[in-house]
Order: structure tokens, then C-alpha cells, then sequence
């Protein structure tokens, strides 16, 4: 997938890899990567500055902690950051559906007449 | 030097910002790379092949900093507008305090002095309150992510900048209306030679202490809204791009 096609999704696709627990800025890539199936095709060094503007927003919190011997900044989904990725497949879901209305081909039959 | 600190030095000079979030962002880019790195190695690369693999993944400096550069800008706005938010409701309340505990300025001017000390201090209020209510919106304008950060910050630093020469300036005039008349009594006094009324104590320890800390303050203030504006100035993107070499073509870093 094109990376620009991404970039205006990439924070709600973050909030939703943060769902299942904190993760650090480098699980966070892999587990985008891996839930996309090796899709996601963006330059891994647009998540950090993502990560910062979700903190920015106080959607996640970001905290230095110690994980396997080795000093990460981790990030934490808040209760704000769970209602915005609720909001936000919402609003997928509608989008999503309204286009592929459109987009899909027409039947045959509906083409005849 | 590696290949992963030598770009992490090379994103480090292009953008800036607060240092503590500046050094924070930069070490979790490392961080981030050094996990890269060990997973090519953990797949079977060679080390230096691991490192160009991990920070071609990463993306250009070029192509990167602006992101990095819009983050740590939105910071320095909401700083400086917490600053802002803080320091100038301290300095009123500080004042009232030492008006209401009766601190004296010396002999008291006639009533038409009075009178222009009064709205000039009204005046410092209402400065006062409008940069405090400037700064706690554009404070409360940094949680969306949509929010320009330069244009907050610069904002930000306008607010500091006005408030500070505002209040400062009214001061300053506020003790010149006072004095004035002090002073002439001073000659008065010494001419006519009045020692009862001397004006030996007309300016106290308290208020001395008083206005130095509020000067310092209103420096401390000029000092902030400065880096703000230097933050919101420098970080466009279009100064930095005209910053580098022509001849570099947009992705040349060096590591691709």
C-alpha cells in the first residue's frame, strides 16, 4: 500500500494496535506490519513523530520504562485514546461502506436496463 | 560512528526545539533503529547490512524532519503558553497581596496622581487577564492534533511578548506618576528642610524585592517568548529546505 494512502490513517491504525496493551515504539511497527500482513508500506520513522502527536493529544501516554534489561519509551492507549479509535471505526465503517456502494460494479441486469 | 548514530546525529541537526522532548524523541529513534538492527541480525544479516536495511526502512532526514519539527513546535507553544498562563496570574495575585498588606511607596501623591496610578493599575489587570485567557486557549488549542503548531506557537510567543511589555511598560509609568511627585517633595523637602516627612524609607525592602523579582520575571518572560518565536520562525519547512544544498536531491542522506 502506498505510504500517502496511509499517512492520514496511520494514528487511528495505531490506536488500534495499542488496544490489546502498552507496546514501545519498535512493537508498534511490527505489529502494524504484521496485522497489515506485510502490506503497510511506510517508512517506520513517520510512527514516532505519529506517537508524539497522539500523546500531543492525550489520546496515548508515553512514559520511560525498563523493558528486557533495556531503557523504552512506551505507550499506553488513555481513556480518551480508546473513544477515539471508537469514534474512528465508526467512521470507517460508514465511509468505507458508503464508497464501496459506489465503487462496486453494477449487475448485469441493472446494467441492461 | 555507526550508521545508525550518524543519522540520528544528522535528524538531531535538523530539527530543534525543547531540549528534554528534543533529547527524548531522538533517543527513542535510536532505540527504535537498534531494535531494527537486531532483528535483520536475528534473520540472518551481516551487521552492517542490518544497519542500512533499518535506516532505509526509516525513511530520509529530509523527508522526516518536518514531522519531528512540527511535533517538538507544538511543544514549545504549550510551554510557552503555560508559562504565560502561570507567571501572569502569580504577578497579579503577588501585587494585590503586598497593596492589600498596605506595603507604601513612600509619601502619597495628590489625588490627581492617585487617580492616574489607579487606571494605569486597572490596565495592568485588564493586560494581565487577557494574555492569561490568550495563553490557556492556545494552551488548550495544542491537544488538537489538527492545530498548526506554528501558528500556535508563534501565537504563543506574541502573547508572552505583548503581556510582557504590557504589563511592564504600564509599571513602569505607574511608579514614574507615583514619583514624580515624590520626587518634588524630596527637593521641597530638602529646601524647606522638613526632616519629619524625610523620604528616607519612601521605597521599603518588600517593595524592593517586589519589583526585583517582577523585573526578573518580565526578562524571564521576554526570554521565552523569544525561543518561541525563534521555534515558530525556524521551523518552517520552506526556511529549512532553502537551508540545504540545492544539488541534494530530496532523499540523499547517504544511507539508502
Amino acid at each position: 500500500m502506498k505510504p500517502d494512502a496511509v499517512r492520514g490513517h496511520l494514528d487511528g491504525l495505531i490506536l488500534a494496535v495499542l488496544e490489546s496493551g502498552p507496546l514501545h515504539g519498535y512493537a508498534i511497527i511490527e505489529a502494524l506490519q504484521a496485522r497489515s500482513g506485510g502490506a503497510l508500506d511506510l517508512p517506520t520513522g513517520t510512527v514516532y513523530p505519529a506517537l508524539r502527536r497522539l500523546e500531543r493529544a492525550a489520546l496515548v501516554s508515553g512514559a520511560w520504562s525498563t523493558v528486557g534489561g533495556r531503557q523504552r519509551r512506551t505507550y499506553t492507549l488513555t481513556r480518551a485514546g480508546r473513544h477515539a479509535l471508537a469514534r474512528q471505526r465508526a467512521e470507517w465503517a460508514e465511509f468505507s461502506s458508503v464508497v464501496d456502494a459506489v465503487l462496486r460494479p453494477r449487475t448485469i441486469p441493472e446494467a441492461a436496463s | 560512528m555507526t550508521t545508525i548514530d550518524a543519522y540520528v546525529s544528522e535528524l538531531g541537526r535538523a530539527v530543534h526545539g525543547p531540549a528534554r522532548v528534543r533529547r527524548s524523541m531522538l533517543r527513542e529513534v535510536h532505540d527504535g533503529l537498534v531494535d531494527a538492527v537486531e532483528a535483520y541480525e536475528e534473520s540472518g544479516l551481516d551487521p552492517d547490512t542490518a544497519q542500512a536495511r533499518a535506516v532505509a526502512d526509516f525513511g530520509s532526514v529530509a523527508e522526516l524532519a518536518e514531522l519531528y519539527q512540527a511535533e517538538l513546535t507544538a511543544r514549545r507553544g504549550r510551554v510557552t503558553a503555560l508559562y504565560v498562563a502561570i507567571v501572569f496570574p502569580a504577578m497579579m495575585l503577588g501585587w494585590d497581596l503586598l497593596w492589600r498588606a498596605g506595603m507604601s511607596w513612600g509619601p502619597p501623591p495628590g489625588p490627581e496622581q492617585v487617580e492616574r496610578v489607579r487606571s494605569l493599575a486597572t490596565l495592568v489587570d485588564i493586560v494581565t487577564v487577557a494574555a492569561t485567557g490568550a495563553a490557556l486557549a492556545l494552551f488548550g488549542l495544542t491537544f488538537l492534533r489538527s492545530a498548526a503548531p506554528r501558528v500556535l506557537t508563534a501565537l504563543a510567543g506574541v502573547t508572552a511578548a505583548v503581556g510582557a511589555l504590557g504589563t511592564g511598560g504600564l509599571s513602569v509609568w505607574m511608579n514614574v506618576a507615583w514619583m514624580n511627585v515624590a520626587w518634588m517633595d524630596v527637593v521641597s523637602m530638602t529646601v524647606v528642610g522638613d526632616p519629619a516627612t524625610a523620604t528616607a524609607d519612601s521605597t521599603p525592602g518588600p517593595a524592593m524585592l517586589a519589583y526585583s523579582v517582577s523585573g526578573a520575571l518580565l526578562l524571564a518572560t521576554l526570554g521565552v517568548a523569544a525561543g518561541a518565536l525563534r521555534t515558530a520562525i525556524s521551523g518552517d519547512p520552506a526556511r529549512s529546505r532553502r537551508g540545504r544544498p540545492r544539488s541534494a536531491p530530496a532523499d540523499a542522506t547517504g544511507y539508502r
